[in-house]
């Protein structure tokens, strides 16, 4: 399972997490399908996924695990991440909630894993403009100061998704030398600059939760 | 390996039957609406229970009545037992309790009268009464403080015989479930009887809803203790919750064991009637109003009705129930005409939710209840009343009883072993099948199959189908070497499951005995280890917290 293997097909696993309805099943599904849906059922417990990539000089398996995103399921959630490469934490950039909760599930991951994950922070549904709560900036500056990486998508519009998933292949351990140099493409999401923040109070202090 | 395999399972399904899943599970069993009566299983720790014991050891004194027609407290035969009273929040653990029932009742503590706690030696006893009053003293006197509106008993120790708490008017929901085992013959008699049980509160309204008048079915007993278990004594305690926030004014305990004379004159005064004419300055008490954090200028000064307080309490309650449920909504069987529409299927969902939410606030909304009651609601035609009612049997009676699937190992251990091979975890293939109670693991008509088999013969049916499911595609499964391909083929064989009577016959016929004791008895250690792993990981992130503010 080491991602430093040579086999031609290594496999890595990737686990979502995030609060309810943030859009990691859809991501998922943008990904593997390039569709979208209004309506996608509740994940309950956890559900899983497995798609080759195809990258410059080399082809690596995804294994992709979605889970449920309520609270109280959060229990199931550490044997996840417990052999994972990549932890995926989304959140809904029109739900200030599940962008502070982001906190608490990187937490989640750090205490499993230590340093030996790679992390993503993806603020989702940038296609709902006029209900942002949460800045590009703010997602950024969070990101930074938690040292994960960033980037913030559209599952519906399929905004930066193929984006992210190349950012993903691009970290995974024993990839560093092979795409890092390649600057990634990104989608230009427009959209955001001129409706930053419909909430206008400054980001809170990180989490303190002790919980 | 296979430690965790079932551990993260229990921990999933005790999600469901929040939050302490042991034998010792704190739940809440509807008893009668007529009264309205509730046990809250497990309310009180054990430790709580002694604490309270222990503080009313060094207090009682013998209990008096109120005189129905003076409003005045005196001995009387009809109640034989010994009390003490408590103050509202003397103490970290009371405040704790009393909060918890504010939150039970949804009625805010300062509602409450201070905790009395009663001890019932055998032989003692309080016949039949109603908890509210109607005598024209405190009609006149007291209505400032309202009247008592709901009473929660707390049993505070294990009696064998008698002793049991008897609502002789009440309407019993369903007495092949409530009748108790041997009643004293004064619990035998008539309606419906509580048998103490240490931790366990009873909760009824002693008024109607709107708190405009007493509900006459909420008449009340403590049978004779018979036979009480160790200190030969029963110790309950009482909380009762007035209508209007209480002011303490009305305090007979306080009146009868904690006051002291602190003027001289105070002999003459008492036998000038100030006792009742001029309570206030004879108490020198101290207005509970000033302290109070629950007081009336947080709730608006002049209006201290309580159902302004309770509603908007339920309210939020509601409200949060409802956010949350409310994402869910959407996609509860997305492809479903009825379930889908926003205005019939998702509206009726929320109000069954909602419902289910207050009715008992320790499950509150649970993700996999909304597929539940989705496929129950088509099932029974639509019938909101009755999908909640389904619910309600279905969490409280037929599941809260153990649940673990290692007996994948005893009954189909090849597969167990090749399953541990891989890394799949039993919870990986089964969470949704006892969250959903395969509501959205099957296609409903075969999920319908499986609950007509569950509320028929309970829930180790549950167990039945899913060893059935494993054992009947087990060769297939022990060629899949991922567990992540091992869960997708699971997952999509069941999901065209339309013919699940063959899978049915082998649940009932092909497994085996399956004995639900021995389910628990394993789950109690499994629980503890669990217990054990997440306080590990609560200290772990502490830790971790700890460093990443020492760094900045």
């Amino acid at each position: 399972m080491s991602g430093t293997t040579t086999s031609p097909l290594a496999k890595y696993k990737l686990v979502f997490l995030g609060d309810q309805s943030v859009g990691k099943t859809s991501i998922i599904t943008r990904f593997m399908y390039d569709k979208f849906d209004n309506t996608y059922q509740a994940t309950i417990g956890i559900d899983f996924l497995s798609k080759t990539m195809y990258l410059e000089d080399r082809t690596v398996r995804l294994q992709l695990w979605d889970t449920a995103g309520q609270e109280r399921f959060r229990s199931l959630i550490p044997s996840y991440i417990r052999d994972s490469s990549v932890a995926v934490v989304v959140y809904d950039i029109t739900n200030r909630q599940s962008f502070l909760n982001t906190a608490r599930w990187i937490q989640e991951v750090r205490t499993e894993r230590g340093n030996d994950v790679i992390i993503f922070l993806v603020g989702n549904k940038t296609d709902l403009i006029d209900k942002r709560q949460v800045s590009i900036e703010e997602g950024d500056a969070k990101a930074r100061e938690l040292n994960v990486h960033f980037i913030e998508t559209s599952a519906k519009a399929g905004l930066n998704i193929k984006a992210l998933f190349r950012k993903i292949a691009a970290s995974l351990p024993g990839m560093e030398s092979v795409t890092q140099n390649k600057q990634e493409q990104m989608e230009e999401v427009k959209l955001t600059t001129s409706t930053v923040t419909l909430d206008a109070k400054p980001p809170p202090p990180a989490s303190t939760c002790s919980c | 390996m296979s430690m965790r395999l079932a551990s993260s399972l229990i921990v999933a399904l005790s999600a469901y039957v929040l939050s302490v899943p042991t034998a010792a599970s704190r739940r809440i069993e509807t008893i009668s609406w007529n009264p309205r009566a509730f046990v809250h299983h497990n309310f009180l720790t054990e430790a709580e229970c002694d604490h309270l014991v222990h503080i009313g050891t060094q207090r009682v004194s013998r209990s008096l009545v109120v005189d129905s027609a003076t409003g005045q407290s005196k001995l009387d035969d009809i109640r034989t037992s010994y009390g003490a009273a408590f103050s509202r929040a003397e103490d970290p653990v009371i405040a704790e309790i009393e909060e918890r029932i504010a939150e039970w009742t949804h009625i805010p503590p300062a509602h409450g009268e201070p905790i009395q706690i009663l001890r019932y030696e055998n032989g003692q006893k309080y016949d039949a009464h109603w908890d509210w009053f109607d005598d024209p003293v405190h009609h006149k006197m007291y209505l400032s403080d309202g009247n008592r509106y709901a009473t929660v008993l707390l049993y505070l120790s294990e009696v064998e015989e008698g002793g049991e708490t008897n609502l002789p008017l009440a309407d019993p929901i369903d007495l092949s479930v409530q009748a108790i085992e041997n009643p004293s013959p004064c619990a035998a008699k008539m309606g419906l009887s509580i048998k103490p049980r240490k931790g366990d509160a009873l909760l009824f309204f002693d008024m109607d809803i709107q708190g405009s008048k007493g509900d006459r079915k909420a008449l009340h007993a403590s049978c004779p203790t018979l036979k009480a278990r160790a200190t030969g004594m029963k110790w309950t305690a009482t909380k009762w919750i007035h209508n209007k926030v209480y002011m303490g004014k009305y305090d007979p305990m306080r009146m009868a064991a904690k006051c002291e004379d602190a003027a001289s004159d105070c002999a003459s005064r008492v036998a000038a009637g100030e006792c009742t004419s001029n309570m206030d300055k004879m108490m020198n008490q101290n207005d509970p109003r000033d302290t109070d954090p629950w007081d009336r200028q947080k709730m608006g000064k002049g209006n201290n009705d309580i159902f302004m307080v309770a509603h908007s309490v339920i309210f939020l309650a509601i409200a949060t129930a409802v956010t949350v449920a409310d994402a869910d909504l959407p996609r509860t069987f997305p492809g479903h005409p009825y379930l889908s529409c926003a205005e019939t299927g998702q509206a009726a969902m929320r109000r069954i939710l909602t419902a289910y939410s207050l009715h008992n606030p320790l499950v509150g909304y649970c993700q996999g209840l909304n597929f539940v009651a989705g496929v129950i609601l088509v099932a029974v035609d639509r019938d909101e009343e009755l999908t909640f009612w389904l619910l309600a049997a279905l969490i409280e009676r037929i599941l809260y009883q153990g649940k673990d699937l290692d007996l994948v190992a005893e009954k189909i251990p090849k597969l167990s072993e090749h399953m541990a091979r891989i890394g799949c975890e039993i919870s990986l293939i089964a969470t949704d099948w006892f969250l959903t109670v395969f509501c959205v693991s099957l296609p409903s008509e075969s999920a319908c199959r499986v609950l007509d088999a569950l509320f028929h013969e309970g829930a180790k049916v549950l167990f039945r189908v899913a060893l059935a499911l494993l054992h009947s595609v087990e060769p297939q499964l022990l060629k899949i070497d991922n567990a992540g391909e091992f869960m997708r083929w699971v997952k999509e064989y069941m999901a065209g499951l339309h013919h699940i009577d063959p899978l049915m016959t082998v649940a009932f016929e092909g497994i085996g005995s399956l004995s639900l004791s021995a389910v628990d008895a394993v789950r109690k250690v499994k629980e503890q280890e669990v217990r054990a792993l997440m306080e590990q990981r609560r200290q772990a992130r502490n830790q971790q917290q700890n460093r990443s503010a020492a760094r900045t």
